[in-house]
């Protein structure tokens, strides 16, 4: 009995000791990279000083935490990353499979192409080249806007759109739809391919139309694709993207109540604060409210669908 | 089995993080501790093997680096090795990016950096932060040169906290603050008027009004909403005030009279201040995208674009010279001439951060700046020759034949070096007793507070929040670019409250009434 207990466990050694060796190179890879770096987080909780090190730099408790909440900026950073990412994943998802299928409806093989490729195109640009893009359309001095549409409708007045907050929700939203439109197309397009044709035609010959071969094919085949990425996107709700937020409005103060994000202020926290510990504190908010997030969707989808909830 | 193992596997992944931390702190202080000792070897042996230091020094830039700058590198090497046996490595840095943490990043990343030069810009937030290391005893030991120009001009000034200096200002031509627009000679003489003793506001804005009728496609007068910052209000170039040793974000003395410190956004004047840039902004003397352009001031004033830009005046601009924009200039007095606390720095610094790997070597080479002007004519005009030529009989400097502004090579507009009393100059015009007689005239207005210093280490948290709500706003109100500027201001006015501004001041006001106790 003893011995064939131990005979037993000999060999699943051996098993699975290999196995455990496949995994080393992710494992160390994962603690260099992201658990090593926690240690960081001491740092929203001291007075960093350069001369002494980190670790000898005196305690400040909660201070580092003081400013971020004492005036009220705490709330308008994570109200903008969420409200911006429910508009992004709502819009994203809808334009991207509204223009799936319009691209799926195009017969002629070049226009395919063509067509795809410049939907694409924005994609490829840098947040950068994307700002300067907006710049030329938005400037008070030479933007298209300002010189040409607006004297075009008989109004000689300049809209100071970098000075001015009402617009930039509808700008931020519509660049950003308009650089990942493309992306989004192409993940719901080859899904689309992918759904055999015998349907279609089986449809046709009972008779539905274009709009309920779209209702009653497309979009079922397409749910499991959409819930997956869906869920992927919830997950990254609380980052945002740096690039939209801080080039696209060209850091202008007078719009930081409707552009700053938990990603934005921390940058401008460290570079013109020059302060470590507070950059490291609301870094850590981003980090606990970001937690809190993922566990209440997939919980929320766990009630929904069981089989596709993360863990 | 498989979840014993995984959670050995944790406990070494925690055990191993700890000791990671523990390890780098160990070797981080021991690192500290232990760099001064092997410095003092490195330093014995030195005489004995004759190994040359290599120091790296930055070398601030308006956003190009001069295409020559190797070859300046080159022969100041030679002078300096030959001196002091120390080879210095420039690296060119845009001053602009000093403004937004450049520096902090440097030393946090560990980066090595000998010589830093800290320009318009207070010290207190390296200082509070540990970035810096007090100078005493590398003065004490290499800076023989520097120590005796300091008892004659305040170089410690602004920068000593607690009896440890941690900079060194250049030595300037002319001590005191006067505001002042420089304009395009041509565009102001076109205006047909005679040039006044001091401008009003009123009389600025009629200016700036018949230069816009003369020249509609341009804007009179530059300001961008990049150069100003929290540290750097634009308001200062039109109303005198005095910051007591820090920045307007710790409140400001109004009146050389005035023991009584307050806060410069609250008071009616800048308000007024504000008012104004929107008007001129509307009327359209300032470029409509200031606020967020990324443009540089030298593009912008060479290109014609705008015909004008205000500083603080010295007897250098008010001569009328060639400008370094490529056209003659009148200056116009806005304010009268003072002299303020942070007149004797004129907020420019040289300072060796904690990331050194030679502070001796680094504060010899300092000490040569001053006591070599070669080497401070070398930094700031570049080549004999090459890059500049002397008149004979008037001794003032100019690019040599063929060579513009467009096509130099080297040229460096910033004066940092040195002892600034004998930097080559570009107008004849101006020598040492008119830039004499012009630091007497700013002490006839000297504020209560010269001399004194604010220590800001206890507000160090408010200062953070009233910069941020400062950085926030400013770019946008100076320049005019806000349409509601009563509702704006409003607004930043409490937000500088809720951020602690009447804190600091008190604070401040405090230090202050023990200081002048004791004088």
């Amino acid at each position: 009995m003893n011995q064939s207990l131990n005979k037993k466990s000999r060999i699943r050694w051996k098993k699975v000791v290999p196995i455990y060796l496949m995994m080393l190179p992710a494992l160390l890879y994962f603690l260099f990279n992201n658990y090593l770096p926690m240690i960081g987080i001491i740092m929203a909780f001291k007075k960093v000083n350069f001369q002494t090190g980190i670790l000898a730099s005196g305690w400040a408790g909660l201070d580092n935490f003081k400013f971020l909440f004492s005036s009220g900026n705490a709330w308008i950073i994570t109200r903008n990353t969420i409200l911006y990412n429910v508009a992004f994943i709502i819009l994203g998802t809808v334009t991207g499979i509204a223009v799936a299928i319009l691209l799926n409806e195009i017969r002629g093989k070049m226009t395919l192409k063509v067509y795809q490729t410049l939907i694409l195109l924005p994609y490829l640009m840098s947040w950068v080249v994307v700002s300067y893009l907006a710049y030329a359309f938005l400037s008070g001095e030479t933007g298209f806007i300002n010189n040409t549409i607006l004297p075009f409708f008989g109004s000689d007045k300049t809209i100071a759109f970098y000075q001015e907050q009402k617009y930039w929700p509808f700008i931020l939203v519509f660049v950003n739809l308009w650089k990942s439109m493309g992306f989004n197309m192409i993940i719901y397009y080859s899904c689309i391919i992918g759904i055999p044709a015998d349907y279609y035609e089986a449809a046709k010959v009972d008779g539905a139309d274009k709009i309920r071969q779209i209702k009653n094919i497309t979009i079922p085949s397409l749910m499991p694709t959409i819930i997956t990425l869906f869920i992927l996107s919830v997950g990254r709700m609380f980052y945002s993207d740096f690039g939209l937020f801080y080039q696209v409005p060209k850091n202008s103060g007078m719009l930081y109540n409707v552009t700053q994000t938990i990603d934005t202020y921390v940058y401008n926290a460290l570079m013109t604060q020059n302060n470590i510990g507070m950059s490291a504190a609301t870094g850590f908010y981003q980090s606990m409210v970001g937690f809190i997030l993922v566990i209440l969707a997939n919980q929320v989808i766990k009630k929904l669908s069981a089989e596709n909830a993360m863990f | 089995m498989k979840r014993k193992l995984l959670s050995l596997l944790l406990v070494a992944t925690i055990g191993t993080g700890i000791l990671a931390g523990c390890g780098s702190s160990a070797s981080s202080d021991t690192g500290s501790d232990s760099g001064t000792s092997t410095e003092s070897t490195a330093g014995a042996s030195e005489i004995v093997s004759g190994e040359t230091d290599k120091i790296i020094m930055t070398y601030l830039t308006l956003g190009t680096t001069p295409a020559d700058l190797q070859m300046v590198q080159d022969a100041v090497n030679e002078i300096s090795k030959e001196k002091i046996n120390v080879e210095v490595e420039l690296k060119a840095v845009p001053i602009s990016d000093t403004f937004s943490g450049t520096y902090s990043m440097w030393i946090a990343s560990g980066e090595q950096v000998d010589l830093m030069s800290v320009a318009f810009q207070g010290l207190s937030s390296y200082i509070d932060s540990g970035q810096l290391l007090a100078l005493n005893e590398y003065l004490d030991a290499d800076g023989n040169y520097i120590q005796t120009l300091a008892d004659e001009f305040p170089l410690f000034e602004g920068s000593t906290v607690d009896g440890s200096i941690y900079g060194v200002t250049p030595v300037q031509p002319v001590y005191g603050n006067r505001g002042g627009l420089i304009m395009r000679k041509d565009y102001f003489e076109e205006t047909g008027t005679e040039l006044k003793d001091q401008y009003t506001w009123t009389e600025l804005s009629d200016l700036l009004a018949s230069v816009k009728a003369n020249h509609s496609e341009t804007y009179p007068y530059l300001i961008l909403g990049s150069s100003i910052s929290a540290s750097l209000s634009s308001s200062g170039y039109f109303m005198p005030y005095d910051t007591l040793g820090g920045t307007v974000q710790s409140g400001v003395l109004t009146d050389t009279d005035s023991t009584q410190i307050v806060n410069l956004f609250e008071t009616d004047e800048y308000l007024d201040f504000l008012k104004m840039m929107r008007d001129w902004n509307e009327k359209g003397y300032i470029i409509p995208d200031a606020a967020t352009s990324d443009s540089l001031t030298q593009e912008i004033l060479g290109s014609e674009k705008s015909s004008s830009y205000a500083m603080n005046l010295q007897p250098v601009q008010t001569s009328g010279t060639v400008a370094s924009y490529g056209w003659e200039s009148v200056a116009l007095n806005t304010t009268e001439g003072y002299m303020s606390s942070t007149a004797p720095s004129s907020n420019i610094y040289w300072t060796v951060p904690v990331t050194s790997a030679n502070p001796e070597a680094a504060v010899k080479f300092l000490n040569l700046i001053y006591e070599d002007q070669n080497v401070a004519d070398l930094l700031k005009s570049g080549i004999e020759g090459t890059h500049y030529v002397v008149d004979e009989t008037t001794g003032a400097i100019s690019f040599p034949e063929g060579v513009t502004m467009e096509n130099t090579t080297y040229f460096m507009p910033l004066g940092l070096y040195g002892d600034r009393r004998y930097e080559l100059q570009t107008d004849a015009s101006v020598n040492q007793e008119t830039n004499d007689a012009w630091t007497e005239s700013n002490k006839k207005n000297t504020y209560q507070s010269v001399g004194y210093s604010y220590n800001s280490a206890n507000m160090s948290n408010q200062l953070i929040a009233i910069a941020t709500v400062l950085n926030q706003y400013l770019p946008s109100l100076e320049t005019g670019s806000v349409a509601d500027v009563e509702g704006t201001y409003e607004t930043m006015i409490s937000a500088l409250k809720a951020a602690g501004i009447d804190e600091v001041i008190a604070d401040n006001q405090a230090q202050f009434d023990a200081w002048l106790a004791e004088q």
